[in-house]
């Protein structure tokens, strides 16, 4: 396999060999992030490639000093945001369908008495649509306040706003779990 | 807020590692995109074509034959089963009895994280037990379903081992065009798996070991200005190779090899009376034709250098020779004997840097089989073939070792220079009570292609 810095060298040359080199290496990775922002998996394909003809086309501006995978994910992003700014809705993310093929577990974390994967997203999702995209991006794509405004076309106040009440609403949530989760012990 | 930053971050941290394969066909319509101008009509593409290039896509499929055939109904059959699980968990004795319905709990798991909710510790031990047996029959597309996600299943390292066990796990990579960081590992050994073949020439050197070289004084012993020396031919070789992980290779092929001596010795001149005369009929020029190697034997009468000299007469029944005439050692003769093996060499190769640019130790036994066995005389600059050594056996083993350098030219192509030396283990001649062990030293300068692996 090529080095990933002749990967890029050749994406910015733009050869074909390597683009498809890049795209088998962060497809799957960058399917899994459109399918936190999308309903549907043939919508997350869709955006997918509009992400990579962007990718494609913006490479030369990738200077080799950070994370590639955090480049290409945040024009991922962006490009499902922009997309939400044209039609002007936010919808559900139905995860129905979608088949995870890897959730990488570590072998230490296995004695955690954490939440289980699927109760975790479930609690995500269950988030008001108002608050949930907020949350995402801040939680998971690390944006800060400004940029989810100016990705998202709202006010910084909204953001944080938002961003407070999703985790008012997760940390009532994850109380009442636990607590749930106690008494269970007690009955067994 | 303890638990919700434990919260987010087991969220984030579980998120940022999900993968999840895109469809076969998608880098296809990426493709179809960067080769039209017309980018701008990409959302409109995806929409509204890409149900048309699906159609198309299952047709195309479906008439490539079983074999696709039968890929594509094992995914489709794992997506459908997905796809009609809804909350019901069947009972745990239900999943203990039957494999397939404890295949659907286990897909079903992963789409939704229900199970571990609510089966329980009890019934995930009942299907970790009903479904691990059998994984080693199964289907690529059904050991996907494999995770590492409860506490009861394998570790991920486990996991992946597991998978990779299967040889149906490389053909889902092939599939699926999936480059997942935790197969890097295994990646990396697989992509160090690659063959090649090549050939090479080389300028060789080549003389002898010799022992037990008590006779041969005698033999040298008959005049002061006897000599053996290592001659210079020329060699080739074809070879193939195949990288076995990142340090090591395996070679073989065949290499032809020709080895020898020079022999440097008196030519004695003898006069040569007939009975009737004493008029000087000519002489006879004689040398030795012993030598370490064997003794040569003599197949064509040579053609003298001057009309009036005969080389080893075999006519001397007609001859006289004048046996008070002392011997004259005005000049010197030479024989070059030449033994030309094929030889089939089991190599071990260890890769130092093992990347496009390559340097390796080799080493290894090779079989020389004899092809070729010559001598000839070399006297007053005519060289002739004047027969063979005897006593040259027709096999013999050696050893090697080596030192190979190689760079890529272009393509598949890379340039190989590799010194070797290469030592007979035995004598390649058993009769004689002299031991004679040859070698040779090259430079095999030569080209290798690369048939895949890379």
């Amino acid at each position: 396999m090529a080095k990933l810095e002749e990967i890029i060298d050749g994406c910015k040359e733009g050869k074909r060999d390597a683009q498809k080199h890049l795209y088998e290496m962060f497809s799957p990775r960058l399917l899994a992030v459109c399918l936190r922002y999308t309903k549907n998996r043939m919508e997350a394909e869709d955006y997918l490639h509009e992400s990579f003809i962007k990718i494609f086309d913006k490479i030369g501006q990738f200077e080799n000093k950070g994370s590639l995978e955090g480049w290409l994910r945040r024009v991922t992003v962006n490009t499902i945001l922009e997309s939400f700014r044209k039609t002007s809705k936010y919808q559900f993310v139905d995860e129905s369908g979608i088949t995870i093929v890897a959730d990488i577990e570590e072998a230490d974390d296995l004695d955690e008495p954490a939440m289980g994967l699927g109760e975790i997203y479930e609690l995500v999702e269950q988030l008001p649509e108002r608050y949930k995209l907020v949350f995402k991006l801040y939680i998971l794509e690390r944006y800060t306040h400004e940029e989810i405004s100016k990705q998202l076309g709202i006010s910084v106040g909204t953001s944080k706003s938002n961003l407070a009440r999703a985790r008012q609403w997760l940390q009532k949530r994850i109380v009442k779990k636990k607590a749930e989760m106690e008494k269970s012990l007690w009955e067994i | 807020m303890g638990d919700l930053d434990n919260f987010e971050k087991e969220y984030r941290r579980r998120a940022e590692k999900q993968v999840v394969i895109p469809s076969a066909e998608l880098w296809e319509r990426i493709e179809a995109s960067l080769n039209s101008a017309g980018k701008k009509k990409i959302a409109f593409w995806n929409r509204r074509t890409s149900m048309a290039a699906t159609a198309a896509m299952f047709a195309g499929l479906i008439s490539l034959g079983i074999f696709y055939f039968n890929r594509t109904e094992e995914h489709l059959t794992v997506q459908n089963q997905a796809q009609s699980m809804e909350s019901d968990i069947p009972a745990v004795s239900d999943a203990h009895k039957s494999p397939g319905i404890a295949l659907q709990v286990n897909a079903n798991k992963v789409i939704s994280g229900e199970v571990v909710k609510k089966a329980g510790a009890e019934s995930n031990a009942a299907l970790t037990e009903s479904y691990l047996p059998e994984a080693q029959g199964r289907t690529k597309a059904e050991m996907l379903a494999y995770t590492p996600e409860q506490a009861l299943f394998a570790s991920e390292k486990v996991e992946i081992k597991r998978l990779f066990k299967n040889r149906s796990v490389e053909e889902w990579k092939e599939n699926y065009n999936v480059d997942n960081s935790i197969f890097d590992n295994y990646e990396a050994q697989k992509e160090r798996r690659r063959v090649e073949i090549g050939g090479a020439v080389s300028p060789v050197y080549s003389f002898r070991n010799t022992s037990n070289t008590g006779s041969a004084n005698t033999i040298t012993a008959m005049n002061s200005s006897y000599s053996e020396k290592g001659v210079l031919s020329t060699g080739g070789s074809v070879n193939i190779n195949i990288e076995m992980g990142k340090n090591w290779g395996i070679e073989s092929g065949v290499r032809y090899t020709r080895m020898g001596q020079e022999v440097n010795t008196d030519i004695a001149n003898l006069k040569v009376y007939g009975v009737s005369s004493k008029n000087n009929l000519g002489s006879i020029n004689t040398m030795s034709l012993e030598n370490s190697m064997g003794n040569i034997k003599q197949q064509d009468a040579p053609t003298p250098s001057r009309q009036e000299d005969m080389f080893f007469a075999n006519r001397e029944q007609a001859l006289m020779v004048e046996l008070s005439s002392a011997e004259s050692a005005a000049q010197n003769g030479e024989f070059e004997q030449h033994i030309d093996y094929l030889e089939i060499p089991l190599t071990f190769r260890y890769y130092l840097l093992n990347n496009d640019t390559k340097l390796s130790l080799s080493a290894g036994i090779s079989t020389n089989w004899l092809v070729g066995n010559s001598a000839y005389l070399i006297e007053s600059g005519n060289k002739q073939k004047i027969g063979q050594t005897e006593g040259i056996s027709d096999m013999n083993f050696s050893t090697h070792a080596g030192l190979a350098f190689s760079v890529p030219l272009f393509g598949q192509l890379s340039f190989r220079l590799e010194p070797r030396i290469n030592y007979f283990l035995n004598s390649v001649n058993e009769d004689r009570p002299v031991k004679f062990k040859p070698y040779a030293a090259g430079l095999y300068t030569g080209i290798q292609y690369n048939l895949g692996g890379r």
